[in-house]
């Protein structure tokens, strides 16, 4: 076990490595973010006294060291706009996507498991036409589109629910249940095909030959050892959700990460961008992580090094 | 006494794009408490679905189509009944082939032990339950008892994971047990093993009287060691039954003595392969279903259905010339009757 | 064998689930050419100019509601544009993006995967590094950076649609080539010494080719709604250029009294790329009878 943990962390550890130098050469490699910044009217001593202000004036390699080095203290940079360290900034907006992902997430593991399950009980029938239906319409609508038609209908038209950002519970369930859409329909698939495949195994009529509740089998044998490729997809939506979370939290006017980020692309904060996409980075690798080890824990094959 | 399970004129038929088509026809067996019966055929003779049907495991588009299944007496299959759930796991014990694919791999062997145990003996504490657990681990021959129970499926050797699977089919001490094929993937030495296991176990139990057991393979040898007597399949119908040995030293239908004929042999006596292949049966089959790969059969074969001829040892074979007296008697059907 | 919870269909001959296969492969290939054939020919339809304004005709409702128009069946935007013929028009630029943004992403990554598939070894260890170093990346925080450092422009668009595409192709494509290279016809081109570039060009690449077609198809749809969302948040086409998901960014404005601003060009958005989803889904059971997941 322990090796297997080691293991997973050097690769976490590699992969995060090979994210953030890609995220700095992508950002600084392929453009003039200064220029960018200033827009055309500035003259060239601004650009070169920001460049210097920023330290982009020095060589590339020189600035990837030095911003490896940082990186490595958990230094984020300093916003150019605020003038606050980047990490302060973003712990401070975090709060409200972590309860926004973490509702969605919750919804969309309650309605995308049942709705999977339901469908591979019933392969082939109506049951399974309809939730695969719904599941790939959830996949092809733009969340934000999604969220301006639930905005429309429910705040607009009914007036039964706010439409952003204003306190309280009821403000969630717009955002929430429009961030949940692509991880529910994602979720539901994988589940249908992943149940669909454990529920043909010989061990379960065994098991029902023993005598076992049909629910039990259902829920307890068939759903555990279908659950795994499932953690794994809900491991990589952490990504989408975070992506998606820009889109719905700009529609929702939600005071979140994605807002943020908005609003450092308006302003140009170029620093700032940077350290969000960095910490984007390292909380993806992070819930792998756990998902990984969490894999191991649920199948005792994995632990064992075999299968 | 009466028999522990009885299948009268089992007839089961599976509805497929190419119409219906007999996987069991009319088929009579009867297993007393403490009986060993071999049930024995060809893959595709119907013997995995006659004995799948008393537990009610048949697939979505095979149904009972005629006749009864009893279990202690109780009717729980017929057109129309299905009441396996009564005896599944608590009369009926089932063990499969493929031991490593009939047991959960994500748990441990204690837990799908316990699992069984607390749906069937809810009335023993806990602590009784985990006795009666060891016991029946230690009965099948284990003797690092707790090691084995902390296992994973995966964690246990092939034959090992078969000793569990018959373990989780008699810790409730069911009055049947059905074997199918469970030695088949086993190598030599496992599958003598498992064989003496089961022996004992039918031989007596807690209770005094024997589990009964019937015990499906397609490997004649074996069931002539084990079981006490013997019911031959051949495409949907038995078609010899007679005790073990009776039936392997003279065996009467034409297809018996096939099956023994293609068995080889340490005396290098010649080895005979079986024409042809089993027929796929629809409902309309005119008289014996073995006359197409039959070296004698005549006219009289492909007329109407075969009676049962009476043998002398007790048994009974569906077949016009059973009577006859060794291979090649030419005997009259109307004669043989008689 | 069997299986008594999953209710097992009876056995289907394998040509009518093809034949069948092959027209759901129409029924939603043919609706999704049409679409296309329509935007394609826009200027050649009967449509108002897309990019002529006119206040006076501002915010028009759709033909059939009170106060619409039968010259602006779908109604008016905030400047008085037609807004089918924007739909129409910004089709054409949503598809060049959509395919050229696939097949950015498409060639690389196809080819990456051929490479670390049948390599093996340190080429794959690195390739599969950078596959989960690019899953870990945010998609539009990524675009976000790239495009605050280049600036807005179709070319910027494309580059960030191919950074988010190759590493799904890479994945699928390698896992198909590492079965590949064990099969007899592999290992015995090895054997003749045929160079390993040609076998894997003329040999392995017409065997991966289905499943390239697959993932091209279903990449499409997720290019089309990363597009939107790019252009939804100003960091897309720049006007006057006109994309669906553009439109949208200017119809959010215009919610809460003209709704069918920003509700056609997103219809139109999921209408095609559930049209792309199915066709691919569709496909991939044509092509790949025992359903692989990918």
């Amino acid at each position: 076990m322990l090796r297997f943990l080691a293991g997973k962390v050097t690769r976490g550890v590699v992969t995060l490595l090979i994210a953030v130098s890609a995220a700095f050469f992508l950002a600084r490699g392929t453009g003039d973010p200064v220029r960018e910044m200033l827009g055309d009217l500035a003259g060239p001593e601004q650009v070169a006294q920001l460049s210097a202000q920023l330290g982009l004036d020095r060589p590339l390699p020189v600035q990837y060291a030095a911003f490896v080095g940082d990186l490595a203290t958990g230094d984020l940079g300093t916003s150019i706009r605020y003038g606050t360290p980047n990490l302060d900034l973003i712990l401070g907006w975090l709060p409200a996507s972590l309860q926004l992902a973490a509702a969605a997430m919750v919804l969309a593991v309650l309605v995308g498991i049942p709705l999977g399950v339901w469908a591979a009980l019933r392969e082939g029938r109506f049951a399974d036409r309809f939730a695969s239906t719904v599941a790939l319409t959830g996949q092809s609508i733009p969340l934000f589109w999604l969220g301006l038609m639930l905005i429309l209908l429910f705040a607009v038209t009914l007036g039964w629910l706010p439409a952003g950002q204003s306190t309280g519970f009821s403000s969630l369930i717009l955002p929430a249940v429009t961030l949940s859409t692509l991880p529910m329909a994602q979720i539901a698939r994988l589940t249908r095909s992943s149940m669909s495949e454990v529920l043909g195994e010989a061990f379960l009529d065994a098991t029902r030959a023993r005598g076992v509740a049909r629910w039990r089998v259902v829920l307890v044998h068939a759903l555990r050892n279908a659950a795994l490729p499932v953690i794994t997809i809900i491991g990589l939506q952490t990504g989408t959700l975070l992506s998606g979370a820009i889109t719905v939290e700009f529609v929702f006017a939600w005071p979140g990460l994605g807002t943020l980020a908005t609003q450092a692309v308006q302003m140009r904060d170029f620093s700032l961008i940077q350290a969000i996409v960095i910490f984007g980075a390292v909380v993806f690798v992070l819930v792998n992580l756990i998902v990984d080890l969490l894999y191991g824990i649920l199948d005792p094959r994995i632990r064992d090094g075999v299968a | 006494m009466s028999p522990v399970l009885e299948l009268r004129g089992l007839t089961i038929e599976a509805a497929t794009a190419g119409g219906r088509h007999v996987l069991a026809d009319g088929v009579d067996l009867s297993l007393a408490a403490g009986e060993t019966l071999g049930l024995i055929g060809e893959s595709g003779s119907g013997k995995t679905t006659t004995v799948r049907s008393v537990l009610g495991l048949l697939d979505r588009n095979v149904a009972v189509s005629a006749g009864e299944v009893r279990v202690l007496g109780e009717l729980i299959q017929a057109p129309g009944v299905q009441a396996a759930g009564r005896v599944r796991g608590r009369h009926v014990g089932m063990v499969f082939q493929g031991a490593s694919s009939s047991l959960d791999p994500l748990m441990t062997v204690r837990r799908q032990l316990r699992e069984v145990a607390r749906t069937h003996l809810p009335r023993l504490s806990r602590a009784e339950r985990d006795a009666r657990i060891a016991g029946v681990i230690a009965r099948m021959g284990f003797t690092e008892v707790d090691r084995v129970l902390d296992s994973f499926p995966h964690q246990l050797s092939g034959g090992m994971r078969q000793r569990i699977a018959i373990a989780l089919a008699v810790v409730t001490e069911p009055e049947v047990l059905i074997t199918d094929e469970c030695t088949s993937a086993l190598d030599v030495t496992t599958q003598a093993e498992v064989v003496g296991l089961l022996a004992s176990l039918t031989a007596a139990s807690s209770r005094g009287t024997g589990m009964g057991m019937v015990f499906v393979t397609h490997d004649l040898m074996l069931a002539g060691e084990i079981c006490d007597r013997i019911a031959v399949m051949y495409a949907g119908q038995i078609v010899e039954v007679g005790a073990a040995r009776e039936l392997i030293t003279a065996p009467r239908h034409p297809y018996t003595r096939a099956l023994l004929a293609a068995i080889p042999r340490w005396d290098g006596g010649e080895v005979r392969a079986i024409d042809g292949t089993a027929p796929r049966v629809t409902e309309d089959w005119p008289g014996c279903r073995f006359a197409p790969r039959c070296p004698r059969a005549e006219q009289i074969c492909r007329a109407g259905e075969v009676p049962w001829a009476p043998l002398p040892g007790g048994g009974r074979a569906r077949c016009h010339f059973a009577a006859g007296d060794g291979p090649g008697a030419a005997v009259p059907a109307s004669s043989a009757r008689r | 064998m069997t299986a008594v919870l999953a209710p097992r269909r009876p056995a289907s001959g394998r040509p009518a689930t093809r034949a069948r296969g092959a027209g759901a492969v129409l029924a939603f290939g043919v609706p999704l050419a049409l679409i296309g054939a329509v935007c394609l020919a826009a200027p050649l339809l009967p449509l108002p100019d897309p990019a002529a304004q006119s206040l006076s005709a501002a915010l028009r409702p759709p033909a059939w509601l009170s106060g619409g128009d039968a010259a602006h069946l779908l109604g008016t935007d905030h400047l008085g544009r037609d807004v089918l013929a924007r739909i129409l028009y910004g089709g054409r630029l949503t598809f060049l993006i959509a395919v050229a943004g696939m097949l950015a992403g498409a060639v690389p990554g196809t080819l990456l995967g051929l490479v670390s598939g049948f390599y093996r070894g340190t080429v794959d260890a690195v390739v599969s590094r950078f596959v989960e170093a690019q899953l870990a990346l945010p998609f539009i925080l990524l675009a976000i950076a790239v495009i605050a450092g280049r600036g807005r422009s179709l070319s910027a668009l494309v580059l960030v649609l191919a950074l988010f595409g190759w590493a799904q192709y890479a994945r699928v494509i390698r896992a198909e080539t590492l079965s590949l290279r064990e099969r007899p016809f592999v290992l015995g081109l090895r054997c003749a010494g045929v160079p390993a570039p040609r076998i894997l060009l003329a040999h392995m690449l017409p065997n991966v080719a289905g499943t390239v077609l697959v993932l091209v198809t279903l990449q499409i749809g997720t290019v089309i709604l990363a597009e939107s969302a790019l252009s939804f948040l100003g960091l897309g086409v720049v006007s006057p250029q006109i994309s669906w998901g553009a439109m949208l960014a200017d119809g959010r404005d215009q919610l809460t009294h003209a709704w069918w601003v920003a509700a056609f060009p997103g219809l139109a958005i999921t209408t095609v790329v559930l049209l792309v989803n199915l066709l691919g889904d569709a496909m991939r059971s044509w092509l790949d009878p025992k359903k692989r997941r990918y």
